[in-house]
């Protein structure tokens, strides 16, 4: 390797490094204003909403995800912060009421709303306003019935109610929670509330945080720059004074949120597997010089994206307090993070570059399932006491999704052995005979990880409530995975299947992992149902017969394996 | 030669194992010393499982609601079991019942009423036009009106408190005594409340994290239309106001700036606003001095340096112009009830002096109930 | 002894291990998916812990797509445990040796082989139950409501009520029939049986529905049959209930409405003597009490999720010299005469907590068992995984 191509990986790892250090710079001043008042402070202003203590910045986004999908809205087709709106929404309910921030999609629901474009998606408070009584009548309608009987129309139309409810709750000011506790005895409160006393009317919190908060509002509103800038100051000194370990927790949770790590680190692993197939594309042309360039580059980028994702899920750690799997996004986060180091450890074993092809891929689409579960807000939300920190409950998230990550693993390099060599010449040589090895390591692996991983669940639940195993249907698919990883080892060790047979199960593999990461989920049954997921069902059936698709590439027999042919 | 013992060993201990496992079902007794209580307080707790509340529970009816009872009714005890409460209104039974769930639906209520008073069925879309539905804080209301065969009218009332269980509230009788017992009949209905703590039920509501099936149904009209502070009636009078010539209306309906107006003439024009406050705001002189730093004018040390305007009699107000003699602001503050309203006016020296009168005729009627 | 080792040979092949897995992950799918339909233990024991299971084609289609008939016999999770545990002892007796390389094999399917037997263990002998206490009160008895029994009790000692017993299962099995036996003073004709039930009040029945009974609170209430709670409920309890003719001989004495839903006690007189009967969960009694001093139920602000929640009790068995106090949380059971509570829930108003009590004798085992696998499997991955190093690295 001489040249250029010898000095190509570091110039991409250095590019890499210098455009993530930008985007780190960018998130501690992003400098955004509006009404000429930097909104640097006030999107670190702690609030309360589902139980968590955390910056209005945060409580923005997650509502205007929840409600339109995005993180930001337009104003006259430029994009504005989160943080902006919702102050927008409190100022001038009447200008906020014309942004398109609900996002529908049923067909049938835009016609109740009397829209027939169905190019549009978003749309305003206003818009809807004539047709409210209808939403809320064809609503209630949907909701006599259980939300599992219910069609697609039927659930639209509920969402699209529960999503102006919303919308109407934080217009009112009763949420999310503002009033902080500054006092001892005081709780997170809502500014507006109704009045205990009197049926039918409202009353305004009265406390130092509630006026120090108000005064924020009143400047903001009626547009007095220096006396809303003041009053800034002035509530952040107050909270720095009594919430100090909330504002360092809420200033770092903005920069966290503006630096997105995940959707950096998912960019790069995007980039690394492009620079890893012109990697397999250059091995006829350059074998030498281009091929071994190529490779080293997508392993320098997954190395970064490797550091940012490692950051974002210690910052999430942080953040909550509590292990890095709590839910189903984190867990797709976490499967895809515990797969990149495996891949590049079984890279550097077998230098056949096609790993880490693989390491980027399963980065980048774990890091895509996990953004489409962001969608229901908060992904730190707080979890019921049963699932609360538990020494024997961390332990076995971490290990069993680590199973799940070893299995998909194993999974993915199967397909890449399977096609690769049926279908392409491009795994000729060592590549045909380390992948088997890979596969079957990765294997034994994953059998231990989701083993021990299972049985350290039992554990949690003998002593949280005298089960050790209860047939669950979570528990009863980790099983699943266990057995299955049992299954391939045990065949190959009696000779039942050779390095093909060991492929295509894995394979199989990646269909089980997947109905246990999501399948019991859509039954919505038992402790360890983290939601239902409507679309999703579609999108696991898809992947699971695309599996059985590959599954039968594997049956394509040896002789006719096009990297297995002698030139 | 080991080995296979072992296996034989095992072989045979497995169905032993599997008979000594085996539940006896057979009619059996026991003694259990006489306990001083009766089970009274267990009858109050649901039978739960393992770490969660259902959310219907299989208990028998208790009192967890409160309500109000209209003047004139007499609770009468009551022999059957199933009912909490029996009242007679001057005459009519009003008999209260409670029921764990949802009790099969609205619908399903509603026509084993109709078949109590000989009538037919009817289905989801005669539902509608038949109950009036209302949300009163965490509760829900239907109430009905139903004229039967005999010419015997019922009154019916649906409540949903949001204890985990569906109230029924029932009287048949004549058509002239229903009809003068309907409004007391009503506000019974719309009384009953959870009675743990009615402020807090609330709050579920405003979870925003809750997914929307789990959230209580909402009103998101009702919650848009008023702001709903004290002082009410200047919100009514303000959404009436008509906005003079020359004043053109910015928004309306906000928490905080519940109505702003762009007034436009030869002097610069200015921007006059009526914001509202639950409370005092901070104080009079917090806001005056708020006002004063606006204009970039000094804080005064006490409410007596002030220096009134006379412009709306009965009111604080004060007129301010900056040192450099450009802009100028008057503002009034009217207290009413426990929340404050402060309106304000600014703009150039002369936009505002050529708004004086209307400004002032404003306050007036919208503050002081003032006919235009 | 050869004819042994000769059985022993086929149970001890590694295609019969593959087999035998194979089928255990398609009952673990069908016993998950029957939890759609049915409750998380009717499915334990009848796939899980039985000989044989027959599964119906439709779990595997939804209702609202087709409507499938047939069932697919399939052997339970019992036959499935019994055969790979023989499968597994028979490998490693008819090829056992011992050396470092297989250490680790041995210690992990040994421990492999005690997780079967715990598992078996705790389907053969574990009670699970709950224990019900409002605060300020004790109790004294475990409730189980995965079961019911009609409790016949006599009062008329002074000191002591005798309670006679028929299990649920009986009354299901004798739907139409009756039952009569032991020491029950009457025969009860069992008109209609529900295994799950809901309750009309006086307004809701209809006039027909209150005549089914001719005494007690049946005449009031009616109970109609519903659904069995399935898994996908979550911890859906079934309220059984009841339509029972008491006989005494010849003589009806009445026809009577008995549920769960009601605590209410009935009472019969048979030949001057006074019954007091009672449709309940099936209660367990015990030597000590349990007293609710204070119960606390903490949500985070402004929702209903529960941050956590924990009871103060006092423990008083008077055999025993034991009275004392014991704060019972989440993930802070208290362990006592073989039994350990565990908070498990509460009253909707938090008035009362609710303890899940459970005696396991074999709670023990897979602790033991998993230290024995975790161990073996890092034996023997970790020493190939070492050699390998070795080769990467020489």
């Amino acid at each position: 390797m001489k040249g250029f191509p010898r000095y190509f990986p570091i110039i991409v790892a250095l590019c890499v490094l210098a455009f993530m250090g930008s985007a780190i710079g960018r998130s501690f001043n992003a400098g955004d204003r509006a009404r000429g008042i930097s909104l640097e402070e006030i999107e670190r202003i702690p609030v309360s909403a589902g139980g968590r203590t955390k910056p209005l910045d945060t409580f923005a986004r997650n509502t205007l995800v929840r409600l339109s999908g995005r993180q930001t809205y337009e104003v006259d087709g430029v994009r504005r912060p989160a943080a902006e709106w919702i102050l927008e929404a409190w100022a001038d309910p009447s200008a906020s009421a014309t942004r398109q921030v609900f996002r529908i999609d049923h067909p049938d629901v835009k016609s109740i709303i009397g829209v027939t474009d169905t190019s549009r998606t978003r749309f305003s408070w206003k818009e809807m306003e004539p047709k409210l009584d209808e939403i809320v009548r064809q609503a209630e309608l949907a909701q006599q019935i259980g939300r599992k009987q219910q069609d697609p129309f039927q659930r639209a139309v509920s969402d699209l109610y529960g999503k102006l409810a919303e919308y109407a709750e934080i217009r009112a000011l009763r949420t999310p929670y503002v009033v902080a506790p500054l006092a001892a005895g005081e709780e997170w409160a809502p500014l507006v509330a109704p009045d205990p006393t009197e049926r039918g009317k409202t009353r305004i919190s009265d406390t130092e945080s509630a006026r120090l908060f108000q005064a924020i509002l009143v400047t903001y509103s009626t547009g007095d720059t220096v006396g809303c800038e003041k009053a800034i100051a002035a509530y952040s000194a107050r909270l720095n004074a009594s919430l100090a370990p909330d504002m360092q927790k809420g200033a770092f949770e903005v920069v966290f949120s503006r630096l997105e790590p995940f959707y950096q680190a998912s960019t790069l692993y995007m980039l690394a597997f492009l620079l890893g197939c012109l990697g397999l594309l250059a091995a006829p042309i350059s074998p030498e010089r281009w091929k071994p360039s190529f490779f080293r580059a997508a392993v320098a980028v997954i190395a970064v994206a490797f550091a940012i994702q490692t950051f974002g899920l210690v910052a999430r750690v942080y953040l909550q307090g509590r292990p890095p799997v709590t839910n189903l996004y984190s867990s797709a986060v976490f499967i895809g993070w515990a797969c990149v180091p495996l891949a590049l450890l079984g890279e550097w074993f077998s230098r056949v570059g096609i790993l880490s092809i693989a390491a980027s891929f399963i980065g980048f689409a774990t890091l895509i399932v996990a953004h489409n579960l962001s969608a229901s807000g908060d992904t730190m939300e707080m979890m019921q006491a049963v699932l609360d920190t538990n020494f024997w409950l961390a332990t076995h998230v971490v290990i069993v999704t680590i199973g799940y990550s070893a299995t998909f693993l194993a999974g993915f390099i199967a397909i890449f052995y399977v096609v690769g060599g049926a279908c392409t010449r491009l795994l000729a040589g060592d590549a045909m005979k380390a992948l088997p090895k890979m596969i079957y390591g990765v294997i034994c692996f994953a059998a231990l990880a989701s083993f021990v991983g299972t049985v350290l669940g039992g554990i949690w639940a003998d002593q949280s409530w005298g089960r050790f195993w209860g047939w669950d249907p979570k528990e009863n698919g980790a099983a699943m995975i266990v057995a299955w990883n049992l299954i391939i080892l045990h065949a190959r060790w009696g000779g039942m299947i050779r390095e093909r047979g060991v492929a295509a199960l894995a394979i199989a593999g990646n269909v089980i992992t997947a109905w246990s990461w999501f399948g019991t989920n859509m039954l919505g049954v038992g402790l360890h149902s983290y939601g239902f997921m409507d679309s999703a069902v579609f999108v696991l059936t898809a992947f699971c017969v695309s599996q059985l698709l590959l599954m039968a590439v594997a049956f394509i027999p040896t002789a006719k394996w096009k990297s297995l042919q002698t030139a | 030669m080991k080995a296979p013992f072992v296996f034989a060993v095992l072989t045979a201990a497995f169905p032993l194992a599997i008979l000594a496992g085996c539940d006896r079902a057979e009619i059996h007794s026991y003694r259990v010393p006489k306990s001083g209580q009766a089970p009274t307080g267990a009858d109050a707790l649901l039978a739960g499982g393992a770490g969660t509340a259902p959310a219907s529970s299989n208990q028998a009816p208790t009192r967890g609601v409160s309500w109000s009872v209209p003047s004139g009714w007499k609770e009468i005890p009551t022999t059957q079991q199933m009912r909490l409460a029996t009242f007679d209104a001057n005459g009519v039974e009003v008999a209260v019942t409670a029921f764990p769930g949802a009790v099969g639906g609205t619908l399903a209520n509603v026509n084993r009423w109709r078949g109590q008073i000989g009538l037919d069925p009817i289905d989801e879309a005669g539902l509608g036009p038949l109950l009036v539905t209302s949300r009163e804080g965490p509760t829900d209301v239907s109430l009905l009106v139903m004229e039967g065969r005999d010419a015997k009218v019922m009154l019916g009332a649906i409540i949903v408190p949001g204890d985990g269980q569906t109230w029924f509230v029932k009287a048949v009788t004549d058509a002239a005594r229903a009809n003068a017992l309907r409004g007391a009949f009503g506000a019974f209905s719309r009384s009953f409340r959870l009675s743990r703590d009615a402020g807090l039920a609330g709050t579920a509501a405003a979870n925003p994290q809750a997914p929307a099936e789990q959230r209580p149904a909402q009103q998101p009209v009702a919650a848009s239309a008023s702001p709903a502070v004290d002082g009410a009636s200047i919100t009514t009078r303000l959404a009436r106001f008509k906005a003079p010539e020359g004043w053109a209306l910015e928004s309306a309906g906000g928490n905080i700036v519940a109505a702003a107006f762009k007034a436009t003439n030869d002097g610069g024009g200015a921007r006059i606003t009526a914001t509202s406050l639950g409370n005092d705001g901070g104080g009079d002189l917090a806001n005056i001095n708020r006002w004063r730093g606006q204009l970039g004018l000094a804080p005064l040390a006490a409410i007596a340096d002030v220096e009134r305007s006379d412009l709306v009699p009965g009111f604080v107000t004060v007129d301010l112009r900056n040192p450099e003699g450009t802009d100028r602001m008057i503002s009034v503050i009217a207290p009413a009830g426990g929340s404050t309203w402060f309106f304000k006016m600014r703009g150039t020296v002369a936009g505002v002096e050529a708004e004086r009168a209307k400004f002032a005729a404003f306050v007036r009627e919208v503050a002081q109930g003032a006919t235009p | 002894m050869n004819a042994l080792l000769a059985l022993m040979k086929p149970l001890a092949s590694l295609k019969l291990t593959v087999v035998l897995l194979s089928l255990s992950i398609f009952l673990i799918l069908a016993g998950t998916v029957a939890q759609v339909d049915q409750g998380v233990w009717l499915v334990v024991d009848s796939y899980f812990r039985s000989i044989y299971v027959a599964i119906p084609f439709q779990i595997f289609v939804p209702r609202k797509v087709a409507e499938v008939p047939g069932i697919l016999p399939f052997p339970g999770g019992l036959t499935l445990g019994v055969l790979l545990f023989f499968n597994l002892l028979a490998a490693h007796l008819v090829r056992f040796k011992l050396s470092w390389k297989r250490a680790g094999m041995i210690t992990t399917h040994a421990g492999v082989l005690l997780l079967l037997v715990g598992e078996f263990v705790t389907g053969a002998f574990a009670k699970e139950g709950n224990m019900t206490i409002a605060e300020g009160e004790s109790t004294n008895y475990i409730e189980d409501t995965r079961s019911c029994e009609l409790a016949v009790i006599d009062a008329s000692d002074a000191k002591e009520d005798l309670v006679i017993v028929v299990p649920g299962r009986i009354l299901a099995d004798s739907a139409g029939s009756d039952v009569s036996g032991g020491e029950l003073p009457f025969t009860a004709r069992i008109l209609e049986w529900m295994p799950n039930s809901r309750l009309l009040g006086p307004m809701q029945a209809s006039p027909a529905q209150l005549a089914r009974a001719t005494t007690g609170f049946g005449t009031q209430v009616a109970a109609v049959p519903v659904a069995v709670a399935s898994g996908v409920d979550g911890a859906g309890i079934d309220a059984p209930a009841a339509y029972v003719e008491l006989r005494s001989g010849e003589t009806s004495l009445g026809i009577y409405l008995f549920t769960t839903q009601l605590r209410t006690v009935q009472s019969v007189d048979v030949g001057g003597k006074r019954y007091d009967i009672a449709l309940r969960y099936e209660r367990r009694y015990r030597p000590y009490s349990v007293k609710l001093i204070d119960f606390r139920h903490d949500r985070f602000v402004g929702t209903e999720v529960a941050r956590n929640f924990s009871s103060l009790v006092r423990l008083s068995d008077p055999a025993q010299n034991v009275d004392r106090e014991v704060l019972i949380s989440m993930n802070n059971p208290l362990r006592y005469a073989g039994e350990t509570f565990y908070q498990a829930s509460f009253a909707p108003d938090d008035s009362g907590t609710v303890l899940q009590v459970v005696r396991n004798p074999g709670w023990l085992l897979p602790y033991i068992s998993c230290t024995m696998v975790t161990v073996g499997l890092l034996w023997h991955f970790g020493t190939h995984m070492a050699a390998s190093f070795r080769r990467k690295l020489a």
